[in-house]
């Protein structure tokens, strides 16, 4: 199929716009800059052949449903067909009269063949032309993988393939590891299934489990009746053991008692309350005796105490007199110092009456100011002397105003002419960018020089040397791609080299192992080769002939040729024998003389390439040395002079950059100089002389000096005016004040002799004199009343002390007129001594008389004791039947010790009750009859270790019983075997998913690789015939011929042929070289295709190609196109212009 | 005279649910405990319903599953039903007989099992109902099995019990093969029948019935499974109604995806049958299978990725339901029929048909053999032969898949 022409009849951008394709031409090159629609025309062509996909971009011009795109085809068969394309969901293929079409006439055209496949395949981009020459490298040679990259979907499925196997790889492989999925889970399973075999409880074991239980119930029965047999007789043992002995004790309280029998019936309570009687009776009488001495002594000691009733009667009188003359003693002590302070005070007052000019103190009282007068005084003392000091401090400030208003006038008349300063402060302000532009002209002027001189140096510094840098920039060099050839050939020249020598190496060490194996197989032995048994032979028939020949003639030649025919067979059964016995060495001889034939053979081919080699380096090396012709240099290596032509490329940008650089410079400069007649003109008018020579910068500061001093004497005068006008206002103020305060002055004066005579003072005095005056009134107060009080306390005092007194010598004369003599406090003291002395006796008194009551009372109390008992005692021994006032004591002895023994046996039988474990007397004494009380001990001894050995036993067999019970309940709830039995279950699942998966990529991949072979069965010789035609046309015959060598696996592999016969492997190839060998083999693929021929569509294909590549890409594609149509949509021109000089190619450019 | 019964059969106790795949251990852990708890909701309800008494006809027990705890939680439960009065009857089913464990077991009085020898009857007076059953004496009994069956007892409600597959339709072994024609002979009013797992009322006169297993144990059991009340008035059954006892339950759901366009499609009619497979699962926790089937260029895409869309459909379950667990999700549909070369010879740029081909060849069936054998020679014993599919098929289509996939290769 050919397309011969293209209808973008609404598509994209395009509107009725058509493409012819001339049917002649090998090569169409469709050339559209960006934006024309190359994009466009090249999906319209995939639009056309498989129909609009569910969404389109190109209908941002025309409505979807208007989209139309059509061609008129020619076809293989010699039959055209021109069809038009619509978007829609079917019968989207119309004639071309826009009437669908009943058959779809693509469907047949197209076969298996989809839009991606058509892209993938028909179609390519730069990009996938690099891919394709990668997947080359990776297939490394071998025919199988590089032939499937020729295909981009076979290329896929040797990338799916690898992934498949290393995802295969990570779920299983042969050998266990954990690593890979499948043995972790079948890990999991075998645990599973581990612990359910452990989990399960058989029905066995529950029987078993169960029997255990009933043998240690069993047991257990047994041991605890044992126990109880036991206990019973341990405790009969014991029990005897316990009450023997209390019973006995019993038994002789009960013989002892029956003794007492012939003695009267007493209550215990009866004989003690008699027992109590008696004590009692002895115990009065004796107490009775003691009181009635006790009586005799307290009736003498009351007839001895001495006592003064007078002085007991005044006792209260006496009490208050000694209670004054405390505070009578207090007053004499404290009246000296009263009188001393009521002097101080009068003396005080007497001093301040003198300072005011009054005689003495009492006048001074009688002259004292009310309290209203002395504020008044104050007030107008203070007002007066405040007004006198304002008075000064006017005039003072009235003085300074004066003086300052002169000095001011002073400089005002001094200030000579003012100038306003801000239109040459304008002016100036339009230079202000000088300094800047001129310290920057400087610096920039250094840098440059430093750079000049660095540039230099380098240029000096390259090797080869080319002169400085301005002559390096006029030289002709080659360019950088230039030299990367150049660069490649030598290094693939190298590279074949080394791979020439190594081969030779290998090839000699061959040869010398093979000659060496020949040399040892010749000396083994004599050796028969099949040129000796051919010569034999020879030799026989010549013998058997000899001998027809011989028949006839006389029996002596007769015999010698029989003779001779029988040396032949001899020789030839020898040679045989020989043969056979060593036909294997023979063989082995045999190949490796052949091998070393066969490599002596090669090596002379490898050291003949050598030597072509060598004359293509000569080659090489002359052409390398040409392209310098012209610079007049001397090139070292490709590779040194790839960094030289670096080198050279960074000195002559700098270069550049340096001289823009210069001519910002020469802007600069110019604009400085050209603000200098300004500068100048400016000076001037601020009378300033510029220096001509002197820098700008200088200049401009020169006259920013000169216009600040301006604008300081203009601001000089303006502060001095200020100033004066300041200093008048305060001289005006100053006196304004002084007329206030003297008229204040005059008012004060007026009221003035009044307020002074209030407070005894003279009208004419001055304020300060009429200030201390008052000071001294401020006094009078306190002193006035210390004196006032003083006097009237020291009266007081001395009448008290008079009345006291006269008292005491009363009661003297009255109470103890013997003391009349003594002063009156001696006489005081005296008496109340005796009165304390009577008080203490009648006291003693009081206590001696109760004492005396008390007795009384006591005796009365024991008399009726004691006469109690005695009653008593008198019917105790009517009921004893004994005479009265006969001895009790006797009697009640005996009754006491019967007493005695009743309780012994009450007590007796308790305690024997308390051990006899509930048994009676009786009981105990019949389950004893039997016993034998000697050997009582020792049978409680041994009865105790059995039924010790019996209760361990117990416990042993209860702990039995217990594990028992808890083993058959632990076995009837389970362990969880059908958890155990689930995660199995659950394991056995995955591990069967697991399974499935690598199988399913396992498979896959092997799948994979046998289609990939089957590719490679299929297509390798046409496909390889036809690849290696284009291939020597892609590399300009740099390759005669695709071969196909075996490699250490005897799998075939792909190598190129050099014209010298020499093999490149693909890895050895340049990646141009591989590129155009991926664009062969992607070709001649579509070449092999049965079905019918579609358009091959290239996108930009050669965009990376230098020119001579990309003419070499555009005659292979040519070729192509003789066959098959060509397309190639471009948007480099050069490609286009390439193509036009194309001599006899007959490539056609369309222009979009 | 009114009352109700509760019938189950099939109860398997402790049979291992299969796997499930699921990573999650809460949800496995509920459905390893599905089939106690299906038991344990069996004896609540019966005491719920005030049932009269409770039938089990046969396979309690699984035959080779020797744990004998299992017995003990059976005795555990049914002693629940003797505390509260209920009577149990129960005819030994073919596992029953297999089952060494369940010999001897401590059942409560109220538990009648029938003998294997012939057919028993028990009697209950107060309901006036009479009860005839043979358990298993083999694993496997003839046709005259049924024979020892008595007449009908007249002027009583007369029940049968017996564990039977019937003909032999309902994919199940044939065991006790009868016909529901040879069980009207009897004239008794409800046949209490066991040992298909699927609930089926398969006549109303009589009643035969089997209530199906009670908790589904792989993804061929789906669908609701419990027991069957009856309610039984004046000498007939007046209803007859399945109870759901389940306690995790399994789906199937088969989605044809012959229209859909793309995966997304294919997966939004999944999540549409998930939730309502979800919804009708009333709370429990389910486990789902899904298959994809119909002709669909989507085909070999879909092979392809198997995998991802099972992981992302168990996503979409979880956003269901956090119980929801999609145990599978398998690929059943086919390519379309593909239009034959134009020139009738395969095409060098043709590689879906250079791997059909490659698929197709003995030397390739050599190498699945190969394949399979490598990995079952690893597998446990138990899981030999159950790797199955067509091998071929599934690689052939996987490759064509994953040449279509986005991204492909890499």
């Amino acid at each position: 199929m050919r397309i011969e022409r293209l209808d973008l009849a609404r598509y994209g951008a395009f509107t009725d716009r058509r493409i012819e394709l001339r049917p002649g031409a090998p090569l169409h090159i469709v050339l559209g800059p960006n934006e024309a629609g190359k994009t466009s025309a090249l999906n319209a062509i995939g639009d056309l052949l498989f129909g609009f996909g569910h969404i389109t971009k190109f209908d941002f011009l025309h409505e979807q449903k208007s989209l139309r795109v059509g061609a008129r085809l020619a076809l293989a068969d010699g039959s055209t067909l021109s069809i038009r394309r619509r978007k829609g969901a079917k019968n989207t293929l119309l004639d071309a009269d826009d009437k669908p079409l009943a058959d779809d006439p693509l469907a047949l055209l197209l076969g298996s063949v989809t839009r991606d496949a058509f892209f993938s395949e028909f179609g390519l981009t730069a990009e996938a032309l690099r891919d394709g020459g990668r997947d080359l490298l990776k297939a490394d040679g071998r025919l199988a993988e590089t032939l499937a990259a020729s295909s981009a979907q076979l290329s896929i499925l040797t990338r799916i393939r690898t992934r498949l196997e290393a995802e295969a790889e990570a779920l299983f492989g042969a050998r266990r590891a954990e690593s890979k999925e499948f043995y972790a889970v079948l890990k999991r399973h075998e645990e599973a299934q581990r612990r359910l075999r452990e989990a399960i409880v058989p029905a066995e074991a529950l029987r078993d489990a169960e029997q255990a239980v009933a043998e240690a119930k069993d047991r257990h029965a047994a041991l605890t009746r044992e126990h109880d047999r036991l206990g019973r007789d341990l405790a009969l043992r014991q029990r005897a053991l316990r009450t023997r002995p209390k019973l006995a004790r019993l038994q002789a309280l009960r013989d002892e008692l029956a003794q007492c029998a012939g003695l009267p019936a007493v209550e215990a309570s009866t004989l003690k309350n008699w027992e109590s009687a008696l004590a009692q009776e002895s115990r009065a009488e004796a107490e009775l005796l003691k009181q009635e001495a006790e009586t005799a002594a307290g009736a003498e000691a009351i007839a001895a105490l001495n006592l003064d009733q007078a002085l007991l009667d005044d006792a209260k009188q006496i009490e208050a007199l000694r209670e004054q003359l405390g505070g009578v003693r207090a007053a004499e002590k404290d009246l000296p110092s009263r009188r001393t302070r009521l002097r101080v005070a009068g003396d005080a007052l007497d001093a301040l009456a003198r300072r005011l000019g009054l005689e003495d103190g009492q006048r001074l009282l009688t002259r004292e100011p009310t309290d209203a007068a002395l504020a008044r005084a104050e007030a107008l003392i203070d007002r007066r002397a405040e007004a006198e000091r304002r008075l000064a401090e006017a005039k003072e400030t009235l003085r300074a105003a004066d003086a300052e208003s002169a000095r001011r006038e002073a400089d005002a008349q001094k200030l000579g002419s003012r100038v306003d300063p801000e239109p040459m402060r304008r002016r100036f302000d339009l230079f202000a960018d000088v300094p800047a532009d001129a310290v920057q002209l400087r610096r920039e002027r250094l840098a440059q020089d430093r750079a000049r001189a660095r540039l230099d140096e380098d240029a000096q510094r390259l090797d080869p040397f080319a002169g400085a840098p301005d002559a390096l920039a006029r030289l002709a060099l080659p360019d950088a791609s230039q030299i990367e050839a150049a660069r490649q050939n030598f290094d693939a020249l190298e590279a074949a080299g080394k791979q020439a020598e190594a081969e030779i190496k290998a090839l000699e060490s061959d040869l010398d192992a093979f000659e060496a194996k020949a040399a040892s197989l010749s000396q083994a032995g004599v050796v028969a080769t099949r040129q000796e048994l051919a010569a034999a032979r020879v030799a026989r028939e010549a013998a058997y002939r000899a001998l027809g020949a011989a028949l006839d003639g006389d029996a002596a030649a007769r015999n010698d040729t029989f003779y001779a025919l029988g040396f032949a067979n001899r020789d030839i059964d020898a040679t045989t024998d020989l043969l056979l016995t060593g036909a294997e060495r023979a063989a082995l001889l045999e190949a490796a003389r052949e091998r070393v034939t066969a490599l002596t053979r090669k090596k002379k081919e490898l050291e003949a390439l050598g030597d072509a080699r060598f004359a293509r380096w000569r080659a090489e090396e002359e052409s390398w040395r040409a392209l310098w012709t012209r610079s007049g240099l001397a090139p070292m290596s490709p590779q040194r002079m790839t960094v030289w032509r670096k080198d050279v490329e960074g000195i002559l940008q700098r270069r550049r950059e340096l001289d823009d650089a210069q001519l910002e410079l020469a802007t600069l400069a110019r604009k400085l100089d050209e603000q200098r007649d300004g500068l100048v003109r400016l000076g001037a008018d601020l009378g300033e002389t510029l220096d001509a020579a002197a820098p700008l910068d200088i200049s401009h500061k020169q006259l920013r000096g000169a216009v600040d001093r301006l604008q300081a004497q203009w601001s000089e005068a303006h502060t001095t005016l200020a100033l004066l006008d300041k200093a008048k206002e305060t001289q005006r103020a100053a006196a304004r004040d002084r007329g206030e305060i003297e008229a204040e002055l005059t008012q004060l004066a007026a009221a003035w002799p009044a307020a002074l005579a209030a407070i005894g003072v003279d009208g004419a005095a001055t304020p300060a004199e009429a200030k201390a005056a008052l000071a001294v009134w401020s006094k009078v107060p306190e002193h006035r009343a210390t004196f006032a009080e003083e006097e009237h306390r020291i009266e007081a005092m001395c009448a008290n002390i008079a009345a006291f007194e006269t008292e005491v010598a009363a009661l003297v004369r009255a109470a103890a007129p013997n003391l009349a003599e003594l002063p009156p406090r001696d006489a005081l003291d005296a008496i109340s001594a005796a009165l304390k002395q009577s008080q203490a006796a009648q006291a003693k008194r009081a206590t001696l008389l109760e004492a005396q009551q008390r007795r009384e009372a006591t005796r009365a109390k024991l008399a009726q004791t004691r006469d109690a008992a005695t009653r008593m005692l008198d019917a105790a021994r009517a009921a004893l039947a004994l005479e009265a006032a006969a001895p009790l004591e006797p009697v009640l002895a005996r009754l006491n010790e019967r007493l005695d023994l009743e309780r012994k046996c009450v007590e007796a039988e308790r305690d024997l009750a308390e051990t006899a474990d509930g048994h009676d007397e009786e009981t105990l004494r019949g389950e004893q009859s039997g016993l034998d009380a000697d050997a009582l001990a020792s049978e409680v001894e041994r009865l105790q270790m059995s039924q010790r050995q019996v209760f361990a036993d117990l416990s042993e067999v209860l702990k039995r019983l217990h594990e028992a019970e808890q083993k058959r309940d632990a076995l009837t709830q389970g362990h969880d075997a059908a958890g155990a039995a689930s995660d199995k279950a659950e394991a056995a699942s995955e591990l069967l998913d697991v399974a499935g998966r690598w199988l399913q990529r396992a498979a896959a991949a092997k799948l994979a690789a046998r289609a990939i072979e089957r590719h490679r069965a299929a297509v390798q010789d046409p496909l390889l015939a036809r690849a290696s035609a284009l291939f020597a046309i892609a590399t300009d015959g740099g390759f005669r011929e695709l071969g196909v060598d075996y490699d250490k696996d005897d799998a075939p592999t792909l190598v190129g042929l050099r014209e010298n016969a020499s093999r490149v492997p693909v890895a050895g190839m340049s990646e141009g070289a591989r590129d155009q060998l991926f664009l062969s083999l992607r070709l001649a693929l579509l070449e092999l295709r049965k079905a019918e021929p579609l358009p091959f569509v290239g996108d930009d294909l050669l965009a990376s190609f230098d020119d001579a590549r990309t003419k070499r890409a555009l005659e292979l594609l040519a070729e192509f196109g003789r066959s098959r149509q060509a397309i190639l949509f471009t948007h480099h021109r050069h490609v286009a212009d390439i193509a036009m000089g194309l001599v006899g190619a007959n490539i056609d450019v369309i222009e979009l | 005279m009114r009352f109700t019964f509760i019938h189950a059969a099939d109860l398997h106790i402790d049979s291992p649910l299969a796997g499930l795949g699921c990573k999650d251990a809460s949800v496995r852990e509920r459905f390893a405990h599905a089939g106690r708890k299906a038991v344990e909701n069996l004896i609540d309800e019966t005491i719920e319903a005030k049932a009269a008494f409770l039938l089990v006809s046969g396979d309690i027990f699984d035959g080779d599953w020797k744990d004998v705890s299992t017995g003990f939680f059976l005795v555990r439960a049914l002693a629940k039903l003797d505390r509260a009065g209920i009577q149990t009857f129960v005819v030994k089913g073919n596992h029953d007989f297999d089952s060494a464990m369940a010999k001897a077991l401590p059942y409560p009085g109220s538990v009648k099992f029938f003998g294997p020898r012939k057919a028993e009857s028990f009697e209950i007076e107060s309901l006036r109902v009479a009860l005839h059953g043979r358990s298993f004496g083999a694993r496997l009994v003839g046709a005259d099995f049924l024979a020892s069956y008595p007449a009908r007892r007249e002027g009583w409600f007369n029940i049968g019990l017996l564990h039977t597959a019937l003909d032999g339709t309902r994919g199940h072994a044939s065991y006790a093969p009868c016909g529901v024609e040879d069980l009207k002979r009897f004239g008794y009013d409800y046949w209490a029948l066991g040992h298909v797992h699927e609930a089926e009322i398969v006549a109303r006169d009589p009643w035969v019935v089997y209530p199906g297993n009670i908790q589904g144990r792989h993804v061929r059991e789906t669908g609701p499974k419990g027991a069957m009340r009856v309610t039984v008035e004046d000498g007939r059954v007046v209803a007859a109604r399945p109870i759901a006892l389940d306690a995790a339950r399994w789906a199937h759901v088969r989605i044809d995806v012959t229209h859909c366009e793309d995966e997304q499609q294919a997966l939004a009619e999944a999540e549409a049958r998930l939730r309502d497979e979800q919804g009708r699962a009333e709370g429990r926790p389910l486990a789902l299978r899904a298959t994809l089937h119909g002709a669909t260029p989507l085909h070999s895409k879909l092979v392809a990725r198997r995998e991802i869309l099972e992981e992302e459909l168990r996503a979409i379950g979880f956003r269901c339901a956090d119980d929801l667990w999609v145990e599978a999700l398998k690929i059943e549909t086919e390519a379309p029929p593909r239009a034959p070369a134009p020139l009738g010879e395969a095409d060098a740029l043709d590689v879906e048909a250079l791997i059909a081909a490659a698929a197709a060849t003995p030397e390739f069936a050599q190498t699945l053999a190969g394949l399979v054998g490598e990995i079952e020679e690893k597998l446990p014993r138990e899981l030999r032969g159950e790797l199955g599919g067509d091998l071929a098929a599934q690689a052939r289509d996987r490759l064509c898949g994953e040449l279509l996939a986005p991204g492909r290769g890499a």
